[in-house]
């Protein structure tokens, strides 16, 4: 018996192919999962199925949900599967929530008017007390904690009584706290017998999930099979590459040697809008020395960094060591795209830097080999070059002013996890070799805990308004 | 939601239910009511016919019957008997008589106006007949009650304090609705004395923006619209269902100057002045009716008007030549000096009046080229009179209305004899201002206004320029509206709408 | 949570402040003003052709003007505190009866426009905001900015000729019959109109484009549904507050349209009591409405927070 049936399922953007033909089925009771980084096109491959691509995206192929035949390509009438036989999990719970309705209401309004539910009212208490949410129907998203945004949108989606569920990379930004909460909410819906379609980059997800899993690269499936085979004994070289990837599996720092102090914090309080993200803080950090900081998006973790580097006004003291000139105290943004001006040659901006602060112009080239930064990417655009490459020439650029303190806020969250390793590599290689202090931002508690001496976690906030 | 609005609107609209009838007839004017008391609005209750005054005047300014059937003064000219007319009945249905209007008359007085600069000592009831006495005698007295601000209401019209608290009138209207300062409403007052109206209604609208008037008028929402601007008279009078009428008015459009200043101290400055103005050209332009003025007094003043008199020309050339010949010698700039001093004077005047302005930038032009640098203060209109008081006033531009009274004479009294707020200053001739009181005091003869009209010319205590000419849209659905050149009113009561 | 005693007391003392000022400002604006007073007033009460020396001596007397500024500014303090605004010193009628009266038509104005602008412009920013891009989108577009740079002078007279003159379909301009408010308040109306159709739709499009909106409709709910439970009710907060401020674009409409429509309304009064030097109307105008802006801003508050509760409670 199956759920769900996509055959040959494909998407073009009318020039060229972005999905390849791909055929999937989703059985009762047991997890589907879909690997892949990110631009492989996994989520357009969900898209697809549940008829919600952007403009300008065509699918083809063949979708039967529940006996029903249905034509990708005429994406219209998938919208009657929504919430009655296919419920999506949203990936940010809290933005996902209505903010200007209570909790159990938006749960509710789902039992009524998708499932058309006489009793409503009831059938809420019950999913609410079986998820632990009991008293919380009352209260305004915004002031859920992450976990139980994330299972009453859980609730809300499921509600229409579909036996099918789609969640496309549903541990996106969160710690591994949270993350074993999703996979819990996920195994449940299993456990009743639904099918369940997961598009994610996350191995311990994957792993958890069990199943089948099919890997995606460009836009091509390259391995398929049982889940705990193909995890632990995968064919295709990407996948094992894919693997060796996962933090998880980084080989363990070897601890520094802290130099001299560098910078020091007390009583440190980071606000936005005249609300309080931290509570008071005291930081020290010595040369040589890699601190990572964790949390969920929106928790200040940023915020702090700038505080530190002098950006934000803070409460609380912030001693830099006075003997440095101000540019030793560098930062490496999260987005690299945004960072480098859009119509200059890459080149053009190393030159002006050069320039402007006087440096050593013979300096380039070596440090550029040292970051595997081939010569001719200078006469580029940044949009003409991968954002490992991009991300690697910022970090090229942070490097030339000899900084004694880099403030790296999430440096690979936007690269796939191959890159992301490689980048990490990298950073930390280097700062060793220059003795250099860093702070490292992340979500990723096993990233951090592979490439920092010491880690900061910050409590969860609710997203600004 | 969209449900529950549309209802709201629904209900918004319906407060006044009021429909849209054929039978009222529609008046809109420039003129704002701001209260009760004649002293403030009396002007307007006179118009619509809602209140009266014991002598009336024609289209002539002819005085006649009002409340009062007739007049008599005494041998010495110190007591003035005016009998009531028998049968009037006030819209509260009491009846009017010596008493009442003695009310009415000593309300007048006790307030400012033209009554309390009147030489009188007393008003009283004397059985039907009112009788007031005078100081010294005051031949123009019965011009004086003509006047709107003596109009006679009735004895319930007043407050415990004296003042108006309703406008009881004895007219051939009733007011059914007094909201200062745009509407007043009326109906036919069924006991009118002198028979009631053919209209059953109308209603008053103070609407000051001459653009709105003239469509009101083109909408046909208002059978009636006073004060028109002239653009609109050119585009109302191609249109068919209704006729713009225009009649003149003893107002005339005038340079008033200090003549006592060394610029003005001679007639013949100010006879070169008013040779600079071309008059012709200015009312074409500015007013856009051929109004240009050529003595004081318009045609229409009967016995005023005086046709002999060598008309007020315009030639620079000559106006140039009388300066010089007046001691003025033209500077390095064009400008006429005279020991060292620049005939450069400011112009005050104020744009309640929108063609005043206008006409002012044309005079700076018209007196550049006879070498004369004006300076325009466009304030309002009580600076003329304020700066005529505190005696900084050189030159100001104005309308002044020789009609308040129907008898010119009220007007030349407190303008010219000698000098007054909106008349002559600095100027000194005695025998202009023996002879308007005397007119004041015993009468006028034709010889007197001729005169009168003779020295205005030669002195030129003030500069005419142009007359007035007041203008009406008038729907064709109503007949028998008149305009009147004294403004007192549209002949309300005989006219009616066309079957 | 901040308590209602709380609130009403910093509103309380909101109004206190906003009188002081607009009373110490209105004051000291006609004082600063030139010309003599006791003129202005006679030419107001008895018209330029009645106004002498005599008669600006009559009202510098009765009025006691030359007592000075401060000794006036104080009586109108005095009165104040006994809820007494004074009479009008043009037509001596109680300042407090004439802006009833004026304000009554004014509001009745206003809450017609309000209604009719609120009809045609959210609606339409509704629509428009759902497909931003389209061809409604596009036409409102230009059509709301046509409205917004047209004056509302010009506006008026061109909705008189339309639909007065031409299509003979509404009464041009004065007070009294039901149909007198339309046009007056059309013109008011098109403009905040376009002005709100503008922010709904701003507002619609950037809730449409939300992850909320998004997985409302996931939910299986339909579009209308989705519209009303989790659109609707999420621009009203902002929109309500818009409107709020738009009051303010309300008063200044007021005092143009009144005008050219021949309203006795409130905007109208103002205009011709500065003019008039006619110290209590103005300063009693200026008093009501500043302290109906008050009243308006706390009720919009306290609306916007029952529908938003986020920053009420946090």
């Amino acid at each position: 018996m199956t759920l769900l049936k996509a055959r040959d399922i494909s998407v073009t953007d009318g020039r060229d192919r972005l999905v390849q033909p791909l055929s999937l089925t989703l059985r009762p009771g047991r997890a589907l999962t879909i690997l892949g980084e990110s631009g492989s096109g996994k989520s357009l491959l969900a898209q697809a199925i549940l008829g919600t691509l952007p403009k300008g995206l065509h699918a083809s192929g063949e979708l039967h949900v529940d006996d029903v035949a249905l034509d990708p390509a005429r994406p219209r009438g998938n919208r009657a599967l929504w919430g009655r036989l296919i419920a999506v999990l949203p990936q940010e719970p809290w933005l996902a929530l209505d903010p200007l309705m209570r909790a159990g209401r938006q749960v509710e309004e789902t039992h009524r008017m998708v499932a058309g539910s006489a009793d409503a009212r009831a059938a809420t208490a019950r999913d609410l007390s079986e998820l632990g949410l009991s008293g919380a129907g009352a209260r305004w998203p915004w002031q859920l904690s992450g976990g139980m945004a994330q299972r009453l949108a859980f609730a809300a989606a499921r509600a229409g009584g579909a036996p099918i569920t789609v969640a496309d990379e549903p541990t996106k930004g969160l710690d591994a706290d949270r993350r074993d909460d999703v996979l819990a909410l996920l195994q449940r819906g299993l456990r009743d017998g639904g099918g369940l379609l997961t598009i994610t980059h996350d191995l311990d997800l994957a792993r958890g999930l069990g199943g089948d899993i099919i890997v995606i690269r460009d836009g091509c499936a390259i391995e398929q099979g049982e889940a705990a085979k193909v995890l632990a004994d995968p064919s295709h070289p990407y996948t094992r590459r894919l693997i060796e990837a996962d933090p998880a599996r980084w080989p363990p720092r070897k601890p520094s040697v802290p130099g001299a102090a560098l910078l020091r914090a007390r009583d440190l309080v980071v606000s936005r809008g005249g609300r309080a993200l931290t509570g008071p803080q005291d930081i020290d950090l010595h040369r040589g020395e890699v601190m990572g900081i964790q949390g969920p998006s929106g928790c200040g973790k940023s915020s702090l960094g700038n505080a530190l580097l002098g950006l934000l006004p803070v409460a609380g003291s912030v001693w830099r060591d006075p003997s440095l000139p101000k540019v030793a105290f560098q930062k490496l943004w999260q987005d690299p795209v945004a960072a480098f001006p859009r119509r200059l040659r890459l080149g053009q901006g190393i030159d002006d830097l050069v320039a402007l602060h006087r440096l050593d112009a013979s300096e380039v080239a070596p440090l550029m080999a040292r970051l595997a930064l081939r010569s001719e990417l200078l006469d580029r655009l940044p949009a003409e070059v991968s954002g490992g490459e991009l991300q690697r020439l910022a970090l090229l650029r942070a490097l030339l002013l000899k900084p004694a303190f880099l403030f790296a806020d999430e440096p690979t969250s936007r690269l796939d996890p191959v890159t992301q390793a490689e980048t990490f590599d990298l950073l930390t290689g280097i700062a060793r070799e220059r003795d250099m202090a860093m702070m490292i931002v992340s979500h990723d508690a096993s990233l951090l805990r592979a490439s920092c001496d010491r880690v900061l976690r910050l409590p969860d906030q609710p997203p600004a308004r | 939601m969209i449900r529950s609005a549309l209802l709201a609107v629904t209900a918004a609209l319906c407060p006044l239910t009021a429909l849209a009838d054929d039978q009222t007839l529609d008046i809109a004017a420039p003129f704002e009511l701001k209260g009760l008391d004649p002293a403030l609005s009396g002007d307007i209750f006179l118009r619509l016919e809602i209140a009266e005054t014991l002598v009336d005047s024609d289209a002539k300014g002819r005085l006649r019957p009002g409340l009062a059937t007739e007049w008599t003064t005494s041998e010495d000219g110190l007591e003035w008997r005016f009998r009531i007319r028998e049968g009037v009945a006030f819209h509260d249905g009491t009846m009017l008589d010596a008493a009442a209007a003695a009310i009415s008359l000593n309300h007048a007085r006790s307030h400012e106006g033209l009554l309390s600069r009147a030489p009188i000592t007393d008003i009283r009831a004397d059985g039907a007949d009112l009788v007031v006495a005078l100081s010294e005698p005051f031949a123009i007295l019965p011009a004086f009650l003509a006047e709107y601000r003596s109009q006679i209401l009735a004895p319930a019209s007043y407050g415990p304090d004296g003042e108006v608290v309703a406008l009881i009138g004895t007219g051939a209207f009733r007011t059914t609705e007094v909201s200062p300062p745009q509407t007043l409403a009326a109906e036919r007052f069924e006991d009118y004395w002198d028979g009631a109206a053919r209209i059953p209604a109308l209603r008053y609208t103070a609407v000051t923006r001459s653009e709105t008037r003239a469509l009101m008028a083109e909408s046909g929402d208002a059978e009636l619209v006073v004060t028109l601007d002239p653009a609109s008279v050119t585009r109302l009078s191609e249109l068919e269902d209704l006729e713009v009428v225009s009649a003149p008015l003893p107002r005339v459009l005038m340079l008033k100057v200090d003549a006592a200043s060394p610029f003005f101290d001679s007639a013949a400055e100010r006879e070169a002045l008013s040779m600079a103005i071309d008059r012709a050209g200015l009312a074409q332009v500015v007013l856009r009716y051929d109004a240009s003025a050529d003595q004081m007094f318009p045609p229409n003043m009967d016995g005023w008007h005086d046709a002999a008199l060598p008309p007020l020309s315009y030639d620079p050339e000559a106006a140039r030549a009388l300066l010089e010949q007046a001691g003025w010698t033209p500077g390095d700039d064009g400008i006429m000096q005279k020991d060292g001093q620049r005939f450069a004077v400011e112009l005050v005047t104020y744009p309640d009046r929108p063609e005043l302005p206008l006409t002012a930038t044309v005079l700076q032009q018209l007196f550049h080229d006879i070498g004369v640098d004006i300076r325009i203060v466009s304030s309002n209109s009580s600076e003329i009179p304020a700066r005529h008081a505190a005696g900084t006033l050189q030159m100001g531009l104005m309308a002044r209305n020789f009609a308040l009274v129907p008898d010119p004479t009220g007007t030349l009294l407190q303008d010219y004899a000698p000098g007054g707020d909106w008349g002559a200053m600095g100027w000194d001739n005695p025998e202009a201002a023996q002879l308007i009181r005397r007119m004041a005091s015993e009468g006028a003869t034709p010889g007197d206004r001729a005169r009168i009209a003779a020295i205005f010319r030669q002195d030129l205590p003030v500069i005419p320029i142009a007359w007035y000419q007041q203008t009406a849209a008038i729907s064709d659905r109503v007949e028998g509206i008149t305009l009147d050149p004294y403004e007192r009113g549209f002949g309300l009561a005989r006219a009616g709408f066309v079957e | 949570m901040r308590g209602l005693t709380g609130i009403l007391a910093f509103r309380l003392a909101q109004a206190a402040g906003v009188a002081l000022v607009v009373g110490v400002m209105s004051f000291l604006m006609i004082q600063a003003m030139p010309g003599d007073a006791a003129y202005r007033i006679a030419a107001a009460r008895y018209g330029y052709d009645m106004v002498s020396s005599q008669a600006a001596d009559a009202v510098r007397a009765e009025l006691n003007l030359d007592a000075g500024a401060l000794a006036q500014f104080g009586g109108w303090i005095a009165d104040l505190l006994r809820f007494d605004l004074g009479r009008s010193v043009v037509s001596g009628e109680p300042v407090a009866h004439e802006i009833a009266h004026q304000l009554g038509a004014t509001l009745h104005l206003s809450v017609v426009a309000l209604l009719i602008a609120l009809l045609i412009g959210p609606p339409l920013g509704v629509l428009a905001g759902l497909r931003a891009g389209g061809l409604l989108d596009r036409v409102l577009l230009v059509a709301a900015a046509g409205l917004r740079a047209m004056p509302q002078f010009l506006l008026g007279l061109v909705l008189i000729v339309a639909l007065a003159v031409e299509a003979g379909l509404l009464p041009s301009a004065g007070h009294g019959r039901a149909a007198h408010v339309v046009l007056p308040a059309l013109t008011l109306a098109l403009g905040l109109a376009a002005g709100s159709a503008r922010i709904a739709r701003d507002l619609m499009a950037g809730i449409a484009a939300s992850q909320h909106y998004a997985f409302a409709r996931m939910k299986g709910l339909s579009d209308g549904q989705v519209l009303r439970h989790h659109g609707l009710r999420n621009i009203a907060a902002p929109l309500l507050t818009y409107l709020g401020l738009q009051f303010v674009f309300l008063a200044e409409g007021v005092v143009v349209v009144e005008t050219i429509f021949g309203w006795p309304g409130i905007g109208h009064a103002l205009i011709h009591a500065v003019f008039h030097r006619d110290v209590p109307m103005v300063q009693g105008t200026a008093l009501v409405m500043g302290l109906g802006f008050v009243v308006l801003n706390a009720l919009i508050d306290l609306a916007a927070g029952r529908i938003d509760p986020r920053g009420v409670t946090a």
